[in-house]
C-alpha cells in the first residue's frame, strides 16, 4: 500500500524523532518512513526513509494491520506526547476504531506495560479488549506488573496468557505471584491458575476423574471424565469390529451400568 | 439502599414533544427545575454505541423523558429455541434502571448513555387493546420489568395506576410488575380485577447488600409484598439469580424462611428461580464496576453453556435448585416453584417435568400451546 503512494527517498538530514521500532515482525512497511521532518520505523543503521506525501494518519492507517494494534498504540503514545498537533482521533477512525476516552487512556497508559510483554503482545496480536484488561489489572491488581514481566519468558499462547492474567486479576491474591514465578512451562502454569480460579469445580472434576479411572470398566473401554463448558461427564470410547463384537461389548458395559451411580456420581 | 426519586438523578432531559405528558409535568413538580433541560434531539448522541464503564455508570443518573417510536410489545427473551421458558410478553416502559445490580444483563445490552422513560404509554395501551380485540379468547401475560425495574421510578411515572386501571377491562389478561423496589403505596388504592401480579425479585440479604446495590432490602421488599397481598393483588417471587457463595445453603434457607413465615402458598401464585447467568463479554464491565466490592458474581466459577451464556456448572445449578425446592416443599408441598431461563436438561434433573407439563404452571404456557 505504501509503495503505491507518491514518495521519494529522503536522506536522514531530518530529525529521527520517533525512535520507533515496531515489535510486530511481519510489517507491510518495508523501510523507515519519513513524514515532513519526522522519521519512524528506523533502526540506528538505517540511512534512508521513504518520504510520505500523504498525511501521517493516512499512511499509518494504510499500514494497519501490518503495524498491529499494540504497535499502533505505542506509536500513538509517541505522537500524543511529542506531536499533539497530529490528530489521533482521525488516525483511529481510519483504523475503524471508535475514538473514545477509553482508547485515549489506553494510549496514555501503554508506556506502563513492560516492554518485553508489549513485544510479546504485539506478536500475538492482542486486541482492544485484552489491552483494556491489562490496563485495568495494572491499575488495580497488586503484583500485576511483575506477572507481565514474567509471562513472556514462558512464551505462552495468546489464550493461555490472557486467561492467566484474567484469573490473576479475579483472584486478587498478590501472594500467588511467588508460586507463579516457579513455573517454567506455560501449559502447567495455565493448569495451576485454573485450579486456583475454579477451586470448587476443579475439586469435583478431580474426584470424578479419579472415580472414573478406578471404575471396573470392561477391558475394551477407554473412559475418561471430561468437561464441556458448564457440563461434565464421562467420555466412553470403544470400537465394535463387527455387529457381534459390538453387541458383546455393549453387553459387557450393560453388566456394569448398575454401579455408575454409586461408584462415579456419588 | 433504595434511593429516593430526588436522589436518583443529576440531570433530566425532556424531549420537547413530551412536555405536555403527565410524567413531564410531574418531573417539574418533583425535581429542582435547574436540573431539567428541554431538548429537541436525543442528547449525548456522540456517546451512543458501546458504552465505557464510566458512561454506563453515568447513564443511570441521567433521566431522559421521550416518546417511544416502535413496537412496545416484545416476546420474553427466555422464549428461544433450546431454552425452556414461560409464555410472557414484555412491555417496555423505558430503558435502563436506576438500581445497580452487579449481575444486571443490561450491562451487555444498553448502548444509550441515558436512562429513558417513555412518555407515550397511551400508545402502548392502544397496542394492547388491539391485541385483545384480535385474540379475545387468549390469555396473555404482560410484564413491564425486563429492561427497567417496573416500580423503582413508579412514584414519578405512576404508570402502575394507568396499567392496573386499563387491565381491569381485560380480566383474562395478566399484568406483572417485576421489581426490587419497595414502592407500592402509589397504587394500593387502585381498584383491580385480581389480574395484577406484583412480583419481587428476591435474594438473601447478604446477597442484596453485596450484589444488588441501590435496591430495597429484602425486609422492605417483603413488607411491600405484604401490603400488596393485603390489598388482594397476586404475589409472586423470583429467586433469580441464585448466586453461589460459600454459605449459599444457609443464606437461601434463611430466604425461604423469610418468605414462608410471612406468606402462605395460597397467597403466592408461584415462585420462579434461576441461577446466575450472563453474556461472556459482560464479565469485563462487571469486573471493572464491582470486583473491588468483593462481588460473588465476578468471582463466581462460571463456564460457557450451550447457549453461549456463562453459567455455573450444571451439577451445581441442579444442586441449588434441588435445595431450594426442598426447602419450600419441607414447609408445604403446596408451594409452586419453577425454574426460569434453564436448559431442558436441568429442568428434567430437578423437576419431574418441564414447565409446560407441570399442572400448577400450565396456565402460564397456554398461549404457547395455542400457538404451536
Amino acid at each position: 500500500m505504501v509503495s503505491s503512494s507518491p514518495m521519494k527517498l529522503k536522506h536522514f538530514e531530518q530529525k529521527n524523532l520517533f525512535q520507533f521500532t515496531p515489535f510486530k515482525g511481519v510489517l507491510k512497511i518495508p523501510v523507515p518512513l519519513a513524514y515532513q521532518d519526522l522519521v519512524f520505523g528506523a533502526e540506528p543503521q538505517d540511512q534512508e526513509a521513504l518520504d510520505l506525501q500523504k498525511s501521517l494518519e493516512e499512511v499509518l492507517a494504510l499500514s494497519y494491520p501490518g503495524l498491529g494494534f499494540i504497535d499502533t498504540l505505542r506509536l500513538s503514545q509517541i505522537i500524543l506526547t511529542k506531536f499533539p498537533e497530529i490528530s489521533l482521533e482521525k488516525l483511529f477512525i481510519l483504523f475503524n476504531f471508535k475514538w473514545n476516552p477509553e482508547l485515549q487512556k489506553l494510549i496514555q497508559n501503554i508506556i506502563l506495560i513492560p516492554a518485553e510483554f508489549l513485544k510479546w503482545a504485539a506478536l500475538r496480536d492482542i486486541n482492544f479488549t485484552e489491552v483494556k484488561l491489562i490496563n485495568w489489572g495494572l491499575a488495580n491488581t497488586k503484583n500485576f506488573k511483575a506477572l507481565l514481566e514474567f509471562l513472556p519468558r514462558l512464551n505462552p499462547s495468546r489464550q493461555i496468557a490472557m486467561k492467566t492474567l484474567e484469573y490473576f486479576i479475579d483472584l486478587s491474591d498478590p501472594q500467588l505471584l511467588e508460586q507463579i514465578l516457579k513455573f517454567s512451562n506455560a501449559e502447567k502454569l495455565s493448569e495451576f491458575m485454573y485450579t486456583k480460579r475454579f477451586p470448587e469445580i476443579s475439586k469435583r472434576d478431580d474426584e470424578h476423574r479419579k472415580k472414573t479411572l478406578m471404575f471396573p470398566w470392561p477391558s475394551h473401554v477407554k473412559a475418561q471424565w471430561i468437561r464441556q463448558g458448564d457440563r461434565s461427564g464421562i467420555e466412553i470410547r470403544f470400537i465394535g469390529f463387527d455387529a457381534q463384537d459390538l453387541n458383546k461389548k455393549i453387553s459387557a458395559l450393560n453388566n456394569v451400568k448398575e454401579s455408575f451411580q454409586d461408584k462415579i456420581w456419588n | 439502599m433504595e434511593l429516593s426519586l430526588q436522589e436518583s438523578f443529576d440531570h433530566i432531559y425532556i424531549q420537547k414533544e413530551s412536555l405536555d405528558s403527565p410524567i413531564a409535568k410531574r418531573a417539574y413538580s418533583l425535581f429542582d427545575p435547574s436540573i431539567i433541560e428541554v431538548v429537541t434531539e436525543k442528547p449525548l448522541q456522540e456517546k451512543h454505541g458501546t458504552l465505557s464503564t464510566q458512561d454506563y455508570e453515568k447513564s443511570k443518573r441521567l433521566l431522559y423523558l421521550a416518546p417511544f417510536k416502535g413496537e412496545f410489545f416484545k416476546r420474553c427473551p427466555g422464549a428461544k429455541p433450546g431454552l425452556a421458558c414461560c409464555n410472557y410478553f414484555v412491555l417496555n416502559l423505558g430503558l435502563q434502571c436506576n438500581m445497580n445490580c452487579s449481575y444486571c444483563y443490561l450491562q451487555s445490552y444498553i448502548n444509550s448513555p441515558l436512562l429513558t422513560v417513555y412518555t407515550n404509554i397511551h400508545e402502548a395501551l392502544l397496542q394492547i387493546k388491539e391485541m385483545a380485540t384480535l385474540y379475545p379468547d387468549r390469555i396473555f401475560r404482560v410484564g413491564t420489568g425486563e429492561v427497567t425495574d417496573s416500580l423503582s421510578l413508579d412514584d414519578l411515572t405512576l404508570y402502575s395506576r394507568d396499567l392496573i386501571t386499563f387491565f381491569r377491562d381485560l380480566p383474562n389478561w395478566k399484568l406483572e410488575f417485576k421489581t426490587k423496589s419497595s414502592k407500592v403505596d402509589q397504587f394500593l388504592d387502585v381498584p383491580h380485577a385480581h389480574n395484577v401480579i406484583c412480583s419481587w425479585s428476591v435474594n438473601p440479604q447478604n446477597i442484596v447488600e453485596r450484589e444488588e446495590h441501590l435496591t430495597a432490602s429484602l425486609e422492605k421488599r417483603l413488607e411491600a409484598a405484604r401490603k400488596c397481598a393485603d390489598k388482594g393483588f397476586t404475589i409472586s417471587f423470583h429467586i433469580d439469580p441464585m448466586i453461589w457463595h460459600p454459605e449459599w445453603r444457609e443464606s437461601y434457607q434463611q430466604l425461604v424462611r423469610e418468605i414462608t413465615s410471612r406468606f402462605t402458598p395460597k397467597e403466592v401464585t408461584y415462585i420462579t428461580a434461576g441461577a446466575l447467568r450472563f453474556q461472556p463479554e459482560q464479565r469485563h464491565m462487571m469486573r471493572e464496576r464491582f470486583h473491588k466490592k468483593l462481588s460473588f458474581v465476578t468471582r463466581g466459577e462460571m463456564f460457557t453453556g450451550k447457549d453461549g451464556k456463562m453459567r455455573y456448572d450444571q451439577a451445581i445449578r441442579s444442586e441449588m435448585f434441588d435445595f431450594l425446592k426442598n426447602q419450600f416443599k419441607e414447609d408445604s408441598p403446596l408451594w409452586r416453584i419453577s425454574f426460569c431461563m434453564e436448559l431442558p436438561e436441568t429442568w428434567s434433573m430437578t423437576m419431574s417435568s418441564s414447565p409446560s407439563r407441570i399442572p400448577e404452571l400450565k396456565e402460564l404456557f397456554l398461549v404457547r400451546k395455542q400457538e404451536t
